[in-house]
């Protein structure tokens, strides 16, 4: 697994050797010129030295030895220094290279300096020994008769010594850095884990909070600025799971309520039967019977609002005639309507549209199914059904408007006991749930004083073309 | 014994109605909150069946009103709500027992005698009282180890009279506990029901053991 402390520990261990190397090698060469420039400065002085001291005398090229000793030149000394005529002809050479070891060097090896100005480079001696030299084109004094215009100098010095200080130099900084980077990988560490502590107890607090304490919030008040926005949206998620996980618990609290009575009811019946087989009579089966089918379409239309919930219902648009699919329904609550003396006022727009004619019939057999049963014995529904909805108004004079918001609610009822038969309180959530997946708009309202309008309202891309029989004759 | 069930599902109201009766109890029925709460005032009931949520007065709001005033009834509350908080709320109410549906028959029956039982300081369902043995449970009867057969209504009048074994029960009583409201009982019925019970209790050549306290009523000790 990928771990961010890990990765930043690496890159940033990573990130500061390299600047260590930069740095280290930075001052290396910052110390090495220095230490070059001086070396040049001094074997520069000394050689202008000789330059001054030099002279024509008696037809020969002297230059004076106190002058020579003065400047590191003289026997013993650790410069050394030869003039030469360009042609390599060895005109004088300093007491120092006299010396044991060093006699054997001649420095014919070098060209001849072309112009004016000094040049330095670095060579070994002849017994490995590194040097660095000075050549300059000379002209002695008292050189009346010109003969030695064609004479330089090399004049030279061990760099032992400065190798010697670069190479501790290099060797310290190297250790520095070398310690550096071990130490700073713990310390890196150690920032990191109290940096990242933040996030690892924001992780233990999601980590411990589980499906059952959704009510946890996650704390944002002394987090680092970066993880506020996490947590906040985190905050945010765990507010909608506790709103999905506590609609759930209702829906599936309210399903099983709704359920239990009925079961109650079919194994109150059949117990009495078991008992006292005289008390099975074809009556109470049929009372088991249509608890039975009240069973049955509760669970219809909650099988329906799950598929809808998760998205599983499928929507399959056909040609429908309005007319056909209205009679279709009504027919099933015809004796209803009879037997509640119901006066129904029905307009349908005879029109073929396009729709699935599964979901619209659901749509409209719940309006029509509510009106049924729940306006006041004797009195007035109006139905209005065409391409652009359906709309059912009927009375209901108990309705208060405060309680007109929550008609499309699940499992709510006015009245709160749930003791009215075959009526679960899903009917107009089902209405609600259908007219989505059809893309259709629900409402209530009260277009006069205690009486219910409740409209689904489709899109125009529904109609099709009208039928050419005539309207859809009122039905009684 | 009698049981008042408030229960607005016609169904089980008159299911439970009629299965209880059929075991010997006098049964009175309440279709809602309001009836029952009438009912549970005006009648003795030895045990009340409550629904939960009712129309007109929620069995809550008139179980709160009973304790309230001072009816101390046991009442067994019968719901389909069967969430802990719900089942606390009910037991804090007042409640004595309560019962999620669905349920077994057989489950509501022996709560309601448990209750019972402990209402009238008898929690053990095996009774003796002289030479009689009474198990309220099994609702057997013996007399001297001889099993008696008794009908669900002698064994019912049984059990009102072990509930106070000595003391002397009016005809009244016995019949408020007897019979239903709907029932319409003969005004010689509970004579007739004693003189039943008497026989089967104590044949011939045995002590009576169900004594008649002229113009007071009756008594059952050995």
């Amino acid at each position: 697994m990928i771990s961010i402390r890990r990765r930043l520990t690496f890159l940033l261990c990573l990130a500061m050797a390299g600047l260590f190397v930069v740095a280290g090698a930075g001052v290396f060469f910052v110390m090495k010129k220095i230490l070059y420039q001086r070396f040049d400065e001094t074997l520069a002085a000394k050689a202008g030295a000789l330059i001054t001291a030099s002279e024509v005398d008696d037809g020969g090229l002297e230059i004076d030895f106190t002058v020579q000793d003065f400047a590191g030149f003289g026997k013993g000394g650790e410069d050394f220094f030869e003039i030469r005529r360009n042609n390599g002809d060895l005109l004088l050479r300093s007491p120092s290279l006299r010396g044991e070891g060093k006699a054997i060097d001649r420095f014919d090896r070098f060209t001849p300096p072309i112009g004016d100005l000094p040049v330095f480079r670095n060579d070994g001696l002849a017994n490995g020994e590194p040097a660095r030299f000075y050549l300059r084109k000379i002209s002695p004094k008292d050189d009346e008769r010109g003969q030695f215009k064609d004479i330089y100098l090399i004049a030279g010095g061990p760099i032992v010594a400065i190798q010697r200080e670069l190479a501790i130099l290099g060797t310290v900084l190297a250790a520095i850095g070398g310690l550096t980077i071990l130490l700073m990988i713990p310390i890196v560490r150690y920032g990191m884990g109290k940096g990242l502590r933040p996030l690892d107890t924001l992780s233990g607090k999601i980590s411990s909070i589980g499906s059952e304490d959704l009510t946890e919030r996650l704390p944002t008040g002394n987090l680092p600025a970066e993880l506020k926005p996490l947590a906040a949206g985190l905050n945010g998620w765990l507010r909608q799971l506790e709103e999905s996980f506590e609609r759930e618990r209702r829906f599936s609290s309210h399903a099983a309520h709704e359920l239990r009575t009925p079961l109650a009811e079919i194994r109150s019946i059949a117990e009495l039967g078991k008992l006292w087989p005289e008390e099975a009579t074809p009556e109470r089966c049929a009372e088991i019977v249509t608890v039975t089918g009240e069973m049955e379409t509760l669970l219809d239309k909650l099988a329906l609002l799950a598929r809808a919930d998760a998205g599983r219902q499928p929507v399959e648009p056909q040609d429908c005639e309005l007319g056909l699919m209205v009679s279709a329904v009504t027919a099933r609550f015809d004796s209803m309507a009879k037997e509640r003396e119901l006066k129904i006022q029905m307009s349908v727009q005879d029109e073929i549209v396009r729709t699935d004619p599964v979901i619209w019939t659901t749509i409209f057999q719940n309006l029509y199914g509510n009106a049924i049963s729940h306006s006041p014995i004797g009195s007035v529904i109006t139905v209005e059904v065409g391409s652009g909805g359906i709309s059912v108004s009927n009375p209901a004079p108990d309705l208060t408007s405060e309680e007109l918001v929550h008609l499309f609610e699940r499992f709510w009822r006015k009245d709160e006991s749930r003791s009215g038969y075959g009526h679960s309180g899903l009917g107009l959530s089902v209405v609600r749930a259908s007219s989505d997946l059809l893309g259709g708009k629900h409402s209530a309202s009260f277009p006069e004083p205690g009486v219910l309008r409740v409209e689904v309202s489709f899109p125009k891309s529904l109609i099709l073309e009208p039928v050419s029989h005539a309207e859809h004759a009122p039905a009684a | 014994m009698k049981l008042l069930i408030v229960e607005d599902s016609p169904r089980l109201r008159e299911t439970l109605g009629k299965a209880l009766s059929k075991m010997g109890h006098a049964v009175d029925l309440a279709v809602d909150g309001t009836e029952g709460d009438f009912m549970g005032r005006m009648g003795k009931y030895d045990v009340v069946v409550l629904d939960r949520m009712l129309p007109g007065k929620d069995g809550m709001e008139v179980l709160r009103d009973w304790r309230r005033d001072g009816i101390a009834t046991p009442v067994i509350l019968l719901t389909a709500l069967d969430g802990v908080e719900q089942k606390v709320c009910g037991l804090g109410c007042g409640a004595d027992d309560y019962l999620t549906k669905p349920f077994a028959l057989e489950e509501l029956v022996a709560r309601i005698e448990a209750l019972s039982r402990r209402v009238y300081s008898q929690p053990d369902p095996r009774v003796r009282i002289g030479p009689l043995e009474i198990d309220t449970a099994s609702k057997t009867v013996s007399r001297d180890g001889t099993a008696v057969l008794l009908t669900a209504r002698e064994f019912s009048l049984l059990e009102c009279l072990i509930r106070r074994p000595g003391r002397v029960l009016s005809r009244a009583q016995i019949e408020e506990s007897l019979y239903s409201e709907n029932d319409s009982p003969l005004s010689n019925a509970v004579d007739a029901a004693i003189y039943s019970l008497r026989r089967k209790l104590s044949p011939p050549g045995t002590a009576p053991l169900i004594h008649t306290r002229r113009g007071l009523g009756y008594c059952l000790e050995p």
